[in-house]
């Protein structure tokens, strides 16, 4: 068709169609939703006409409500998104680590692992906030939400080990440590990575449910809340595009490390 | 993907785009002028306070005593509701400092702060460890709890004290279910109207020889709102109840009040869906038509066995709406033969997004939200 012979080789040509299936994907969204609008007819789904306005108005003056920018509202989000990521990644790491590689520990920990774990993160927002104070609430609650898929990913990894593998090490001399260090960490990490992917976007969800609870200093979270009790309904959609936006940047970086990461060891 | 599939994708695009376009180009998405709600009757006048870990000045002599609120952090219930906006106003107009919401980092000493955390939550945040606030502004019963219960903590200012006899709450009503439910309407308020004058004669009996009623409002208070009753002895110090939209005290009347709320909202932002003609909004708002016929006509009668159900929203645990509390629990609304379906929310936004929702015909909230979102949801 139009004399034009796509060539999956080409780079040029898988770029060139990615950019033209993404535009024709985003536009049909809003296509969808402009029409979804028109026949709902309630304020609540504003059409994209009214949310771009907003957008530029918010983007341009700021929040003020708040008298924040929405530069700022998205720093103390992010702000609290990293340190929840950190505290998890710092303690689910080295844990899963010692479980995966002790069958004593994994014993040990599993019933209470089990008995947490289904407890949903966001469940957890007004306990930690109000048991610990209104700037470490919404870290924590941001840090259970990466953590358990952070430490399952990890056990998981140690556990797929091959034994040859750490028997060969120990057949060349290597100790305790120079197996931990030389051979599980390096072998665990593409699951670690794959844990931090699936834990990210449990951490947006909980970063939105703690802010609505423990807004200090403002956050997309409290944003959208606020921007809804008033019934700001254009001001509560662009705060979701901007979640939208956060989230996909920070899953995505996660994503291009773990695939660099995967592909340098082998496992692409 | 072959070339006959790909055309057929292409010209499927085409056609939805073109339809859609077509769509979207001859919808009227124009606003509506039409108010989705009614305020009926009020629920009380003032009734919140300002504490502090220090004590302050709302009337300000000197340099130093205005300074001494300059860097000062104080919660608020937020954006939208009456204390946040009277704080503002006093903070502005009145000490002559800025407004500004707190964000973690340095504190100018030429602004006021504002945190927002629910006031239940108050007592909770102010305790904690987190030393974030230096105060705030609930409404009753958590205004009293707070003073009476915590060390060191100063009571500032009750809301009279800062705006005399200001609006708090009022009762509201989907416009539709006045327009096509009028005599259920004004057995509902005969009924509310009852209630409230039994709160003020209980409360009016407290120093006679035979304060049983009032014993009463504070056990049935006390069971509602969780709170002890030495606590509410002291909240019902701060608060006033009223039904009528007319204060004959002289304050403001309802209708400019509401009016400059929304022209103060909109400089705010709180409104984002400009308003004409405040002045005509607020007279279209306030609806006096069913209060004013049960003061002219009378009560309705009671209808014992004839129940009508209607659907109402309030606040849990909120002392300002006891008024109708009390009429469920002593079973006034039964005597006009209104059967009610009472539903719980946390504040007045939420009252409203159920008013939006249509689950509600009648909601008990505090005039800032009920303006702001009627403005708002057009």
């Amino acid at each position: 068709m139009f004399g034009y012979t796509y060539d999956a080789e080409n780079k040029w040509h898988r770029f060139g169609k990615l950019i033209l299936v993404t535009a024709v994907s985003l536009t049909t969204l809003v296509y969808i939703w402009w029409i979804l609008a028109i026949i709902i007819d309630t304020p609540a789904v504003p059409t994209p006409d009214l949310v771009w306005a907003a957008f530029n108005k918010l983007f341009a003056e700021g929040d003020i409500q708040t008298g924040l920018s929405m530069w700022e509202h998205m720093f103390a989000s992010l702000k609290r998104f990293i340190g929840g990521f950190v505290l998890a990644f710092v303690i689910a790491v080295p844990l899963g680590l010692l479980i995966g590689y002790s069958k004593f520990l994994d014993e040990f920990t599993r019933p209470m692992i089990e008995f947490l774990k289904p407890i949903a993160p966001i469940a957890w927002a007004p306990v930690f906030i109000f048991a610990t104070t209104l700037t470490l609430g919404p870290i924590l609650v941001v840090f259970v939400g990466i953590f358990f898929p952070l430490l399952y990913n990890t056990i998981f990894g140690v556990k797929k080990i091959d034994p040859n593998l750490i028997d060969a090490a120990r057949t060349l001399g290597a100790n305790n440590g120079q197996v931990f260090y030389k051979v599980m960490l390096p072998c665990t990490t593409p699951f670690i990575m794959n844990g931090m992917r699936i834990g990210f976007g449990i951490g947006w969800m909980c970063i939105v449910a703690a802010e609505m609870i423990a807004p200090l200093g403002g956050g997309l979270g409290y944003f959208i809340s606020l921007q809804s009790v008033l019934s700001n309904w254009p001001y509560v959609f662009v705060g979701l595009g901007v979640i939208s936006v956060l989230g996909i940047l920070t899953t995505g970086l996660v994503d291009y490390a773990y695939r660099t990461i995967a592909k340098r060891m082998g496992m692409e | 993907m072959n070339s006959a599939t790909l055309t057929a994708v292409v010209v499927g695009f085409m056609v939805f785009f073109t339809l859609g376009t077509a769509f979207i180009a001859v919808s009227d998405t124009t606003e509506s002028n039409d108010l989705d709600i009614n305020i009926i009757a009020k629920a009380n006048i003032n009734g919140s306070g300002i504490f502090a870990d220090r004590p302050l000045s709302i009337d300000p002599k000197s340099p130093s005593e205005i300074n001494a609120w300059g860097g000062l952090v104080f919660m608020t219930p937020g954006p939208g509701s009456i204390q946040h906006y009277m704080l503002g106003k006093f903070v502005v107009e009145d000490l002559g400092l800025k407004y500004a919401m707190y964000s973690t980092g340095s504190l100018s000493s030429d602004t006021v702060y504002w945190t927002p955390v629910a006031p239940v939550n108050m007592r909770l945040v102010y305790l904690s460890g987190d030393n974030v606030s230096n105060g705030g502004f609930p409404w009753e019963p958590y205004y009293s709890d707070i003073i009476l219960t915590v060390d060191d903590v100063y009571a500032v200012a009750s809301s009279e004290e800062i705006e005399e006899n200001h609006p708090c709450c009022m009762v509201a009503a989907k416009t539709s279910f006045l327009e096509s439910n009028e005599a259920a309407v004004l057995r509902f308020l005969s009924a509310y109207m009852e209630a409230l004058d039994w709160v003020n004669n209980a409360l009016a009996s407290k120093d006679s020889e035979n304060p049983g009623d009032y014993l009463n409002l504070l056990f049935l208070t006390s069971e509602f709102s969780k709170v002890s009753p030495t606590t509410l002895e002291d909240a019902f110090g701060t608060l006033t109840y009223m039904y009528d939209l007319v204060d004959s005290s002289g304050a403001d009347s309802l209708e400019h009040y509401t009016s400059n709320l929304i022209e103060s909202f909109e400089s705010l932002g709180i409104i984002t869906k400009k308003v004409d003609d405040p002045t005509a909004f607020a007279n279209k708002f306030i609806n006096h038509t069913y209060l004013n016929k049960i003061l002219k006509d009378g009560k309705t009668e009671v209808y014992p066995e004839k129940k009508v159900k209607i659907r109402v929203g309030h606040l849990g645990g909120d002392i300002h709406q006891i008024g109708f509390v009390i009429g469920m629990k002593l079973g006034i609304f039964d005597k006009y033969g209104v059967e009610i379906i009472s539903t719980l929310y946390p504040n007045g936004p939420g009252v409203m997004q159920a008013f939006q929702l249509g689950i509600i015909d009648i909601g008990i909230l505090g005039l800032p939200p009920a303006v702001s979102n009627t403005a708002n949801f057009r």
